[in-house]
């Protein structure tokens, strides 16, 4: 029975650990409000890499980048032929694809951490907005694993709220 | 509510507010290309303000003793976030200086 009030303990320390060390942000600026109508789709999507540490990676973050907006992007039904066709320009900053196990053995390291900045264009190329959009995992077990592929998921969604102001 | 939850909550909101924020700035932004010399110049001197404000949150300071106190893992949290918020502006630095050089250092 003694150990009941060192397991809430426990809990609570990891529970706050969790909560600082995942987190999702972003933020926005708009350019042209003119330009910023309720009503359009983001109709290309160009996507560059500057994290400059490419060659270690297993995967095509630039793909994998691409894929994620456009899965959001049919999630949010934003596809209308009479709508202005807007064009989003990504720029991945930062990518450290982490590690599950470090995280769990070490707290702070392993981490991973995704940033990318992104400029939406109108029809006649004018910019209407420019946005940042990150997620880090600095803490966490097991239940981690495979934080590298969801990140670009959280990644995604916030760069989409923010573009469409939810 | 008795005293324990009243210092329970007190810790949770310091340890909340101890954190450093995510300031982290756009590297490339749109209009860069277009500056002139005296925005670039002027952007560049508030960057370096910026980049001190930044190197102010690592290290021995007052947030990071005090986690140390109540909830020490959030110094790592701290660490990490002051670093990428210093990296940050320190890229924009360096991505300004570059527009600058090739800008309005041919000139003189």
């Amino acid at each position: 029975m003694e150990c009941i009030p060192r397991i809430k303990n426990l809990t609570s320390f990891l529970v706050l650990f969790f909560v600082i060390s995942c987190s999702t942000s972003s933020t926005r600026e708009i350019i042209n409000p003119a330009g910023y109508k309720k009503d359009f789709t983001i109709g290309k999507i160009v996507i560059k890499e500057s994290t400059g540490n490419t060659s270690d990676l297993y995967i095509d973050i630039q793909n994998r980048m691409l894929s994620s907006i456009n899965d959001q992007l049919s999630k949010r039904k934003t596809h209308n032929k009479y709508v202005p066709k807007y064009t989003l320009h990504i720029n991945i900053r930062d990518y450290e694809e982490g590690s599950a196990w470090l995280r769990w053995v070490v707290p702070g390291m392993g981490e991973t951490y995704l940033n990318v900045e992104a400029i939406l264009y109108d029809e006649t190329n004018t910019p209407v907005s420019q946005h940042r959009a990150s997620r880090s995992v600095q803490g966490g077990g097991g239940y981690t694993a495979g934080a590298w592929k969801r990140s670009f998921d959280s990644v995604a969604i916030e760069l989409l709220d923010s573009i469409y102001e939810l | 509510m008795n005293k324990k939850n009243i210092l329970a909550a007190f810790a949770v909101t310091f340890i909340f507010s101890a954190c450093v924020s995510d300031q982290q700035v756009m590297v490339a932004q749109y209009d860069d290309e277009s500056k002139n010399c005296e925005q670039l110049k002027f952007e560049l001197a508030g960057l370096g303000a910026k980049f001190e404000d930044a190197k102010d949150d690592s290290g021995l300071t007052g947030k990071n003793v005090a986690l140390g106190i109540f909830f020490w893992p959030g110094i790592i949290v701290n660490e990490n976030q002051s670093k990428k918020n210093a990296s940050s502006v320190n890229d924009r630095i360096a991505h300004l200086n570059r527009i600058y050089s090739g800008k309005c250092l041919g000139d003189n």
